[in-house]
């Protein structure tokens, strides 16, 4: 009997996530595109230029990748952008805190939201030493106010610290 | 006026005499230009009721130091951090932060504070001798002229940012075309805005910078428990403190040449107003891998890869200097404060400065060339306890990163939908960075998108509407050969080389 021996077929570059970006990218320009439809020309002859360029280049890429897979050379599956792993799921969380963040700072200022952010970021990415946690994080905010605030008057929101502070001083 | 060694050795002495303005300002510089977000013009704003009290000549001084040292600020967490300080930057961390990873920060940092010392020294220098001639260079680029220099700048970044052109440019012109986001400049009617009163202004560029850069990077990050490589690792803590450094010192003193041909590059670039330091750090970083007998150590860890837009977006400060000193025309938003103070002051700035204060122009420049010999005494030993950062677990470093840089976002407005787009630009940044496609095009795309308009439209309303009129002058033509010439070369030359 003949048997043909195993040959491990080699396994094709995912190229799946490459085409994430340009599809964004096209459909801004197809949006932007669409917003100037009524404008004069001169309002919409910049956007004209460069959105059609833009779209050409994604039309050339989209053309090559599609080439590149009826050829067989690649396969259109996720590699990067699947988030099945511990790590993904810690980025999103990531941030998602950091949305929260933004939320929360109107509401209960600067110094605090910034501390409070950062024990929970930190609790996430694996500190678990309380006095760590609260030691960095304290130290990290005292310095945000003193920084941004106190020295370099950035308008950022108040919250009770930093009535605390005002009306102390 | 009689242009002696006498005169100039007075200047240099006056100038001098401002060292308990410069040193502080050189130290503020410094801190404003590593945050992303507080750049000099912002800086200089909030300290414009101290400069407005100062005597002119040593308020320049301070304004020159502070607009020099941040420059040289933004490269310490381009190369420490991969996150760059200012746009200007934005070329640094391609060899920079491989350096860092490699442990080899602290001699990155030492040729970055060389390279930006020395280069903007060298152009300093040459502008002091040929003041005049070199206000002429603005007269000779209009809108046409403009338009091509912009999008030269943007070919270039995509032709060097990544291997693959196409992803270059399909990045840079995604960048253009956000940066064309906001009020068109005839009618003010709002584009692309997706219903948000915060953008009919336009996307703010810092929060765009952050975001593409800081909030993607931290993201990113957190992937790993340190910037440092095991091998960089080992290195940090086999090397002696100072060693370091003079390794970097050396590795700069091989490549000097290097130093001053990239400089000149920053300055021709900074006579032009509105091209500026991202263009010029590209354009050398380009140029200089164009012509390097190794360019496929670029983006590895290359000293060159480092020196050259140092030194390139250094030159640029007294480039852009010339057009305010000469003509009085501001080149960007920092020499238009300066502006304010000089008028203040009661002096009028324009060709005749030349016959009624001719030392005020050479002054200026002599500031800047006493900044920047301050500045390596001063800046030098820091790189050894600058470089211990890359030490901080990411498990600290990326959480920081975003709670800081954000409010660095919120400043130049006061917005919080400014935070909120700079984690926008950030998840852009991130899937960008994940996928092969470079930011820094993207970056530069934003910030030259409403010039790359403004020029345009002028071009256009010139012609009536006819868009041959970018084909109608000789130095645009020129510029447009060299734009093809710089997209067709690498891959060729790179053909050459494997053969």
């Amino acid at each position: 009997m003949n048997e043909k021996p195993d040959i491990p077929k080699k396994e094709k570059k995912a190229k799946g996530d490459e085409l994430i970006f340009p599809l964004m990218a096209l459909a801004f320009a197809i949006y932007y595109l669409y917003t100037i439809v009524d404008l004069s020309w001169e309002a919409k002859i910049n956007g004209v230029l460069v959105g059609s360029i833009l779209i050409f280049l994604i039309a050339v890429f989209l053309f090559k990748t599609a080439l590149e897979r009826w050829r067989g050379k690649i396969s259109l599956k996720l590699k990067t952008f699947v988030f099945n792993s511990s790590a993904h799921l810690t980025r999103v969380w990531f941030l998602l805190l950091a949305i929260a963040y933004v939320i929360m700072i109107p509401w209960v200022g600067f110094t605090l939201t910034t501390f409070g952010y950062l024990v929970a970021a930190m609790l996430l990415l694996g500190v678990r030493s309380p006095v760590r946690l609260f030691a960095v994080s304290l130290a990290l905010s005292v310095f945000g106010y003193l920084f941004f605030i106190t020295l370099l008057k950035t308008r950022l929101p108040s919250g009770p610290v930093e009535r605390l502070i005002e009306w102390w001083f | 006026m009689e242009f002696t060694f006498e005169f100039l050795a007075q200047l240099f002495m006056t100038s001098l005499g401002h060292w308990y303005v410069i040193i502080p300002a050189i130290i503020i510089g410094l801190v404003i230009g590593a945050i992303p977000g507080l750049g000099p013009a912002n800086t200089l704003i909030i300290l414009l009721p101290f400069t407005l009290t100062l005597e002119v000549n040593a308020a320049m001084a301070f304004m020159v130091a502070l607009y020099c040292s941040a420059r040289m600020g933004a490269g310490i967490p381009a190369i420490l951090v991969n996150i760059p300080g200012t746009a200007g930057a934005a070329a640094t961390p391609f060899d920079g932060y491989p350096m860092t990873q490699k442990g080899m920060g602290q001699q990155a940092l030492t040729m970055s504070f060389v390279a930006s010392a020395f280069g903007g020294l060298i152009a300093s220098i040459f502008s002091i001798f040929s003041l005049p001639l070199l206000a002429r260079v603005g007269y000779y680029f209009h809108s046409v002229e403009m338009v091509v220099v912009m999008l030269f700048g943007l070919t270039l970044i995509a032709v060097v940012s990544t291997g693959n052109t196409l992803k270059g440019l399909i990045g840079g012109f995604f960048g253009l075309l956000v940066g064309a986001i906001g009020p068109d400049f005839i009618y003010s009617a709002p584009r692309a805005t997706f219903g948000f009163l915060e953008l009919f202004d336009g996307v703010p560029v810092v929060a765009a910078l952050i975001g593409i850069f800081a909030i993607s990077e931290a993201l990113l990050m957190i992937e790993v428990k340190s910037i440092l490589s095991e091998a960089g690792k080992i290195r940090m803590a086999a090397q002696s403190p100072w060693a370091a450094t003079w390794e970097g010192v050396r590795m700069s003193a091989e490549r000097w040449w290097h130093i001053v041909w990239t400089s000149f590059i920053g300055l021709g670039i900074g006579v032009v107003p509105g091209a500026g330091a991202p263009i010029a750090a590209f354009v050398a970083y380009q140029q200089s891998r164009l012509f390097s007998k190794t360019p496929e150590l670029y983006g590895t860890g290359h000293p060159e890869g480092i020196l050259a837009p140092e030194s390139a977006n250094n030159g640029v400060t007294s480039g852009s200097l010339i057009p305010l000193l000469t003509l009085g025309i501001p080149g960007g938003s920092t020499a238009a404060i300066m502006l304010i103070v000089i008028q203040f002051h009661g002096i009028v700035l324009g060709p005749r400065i030349f016959l009624d204060m001719p030392k005020f122009p050479y002054g200026v420049l002599m500031g800047m060339v006493v900044t920047y010999l301050f500045m390596v005494g001063t800046i030098l030993p820091l790189a050894r306890y600058m470089s211990r950062v890359t030490l901080i677990p990411t498990q600290y470093l990326a959480p920081a990163i975003i709670s800081f840089t954000l409010v660095g976002a919120f400043s130049p407005r006061a917005y919080i939908f400014d935070m909120g787009l700079a984690l926008v630009f950030g998840v852009i940044g991130y899937i960008a960075r994940k996928t092969g496609y470079q930011v820094s095009a993207i970056l530069i795309g934003i910030i030259l998108g409403p010039y790359v308009e403004r020029y345009l439209m002028r071009a256009l309303r010139i012609s009536e509407g006819d868009p041959m009129v970018l084909f109608s002058s000789k130095i645009g033509n020129f510029l447009w050969v060299f734009l093809i010439l710089s997209l067709i070369l690498p891959p060729l030359i790179e053909r050459f080389r494997k053969r």
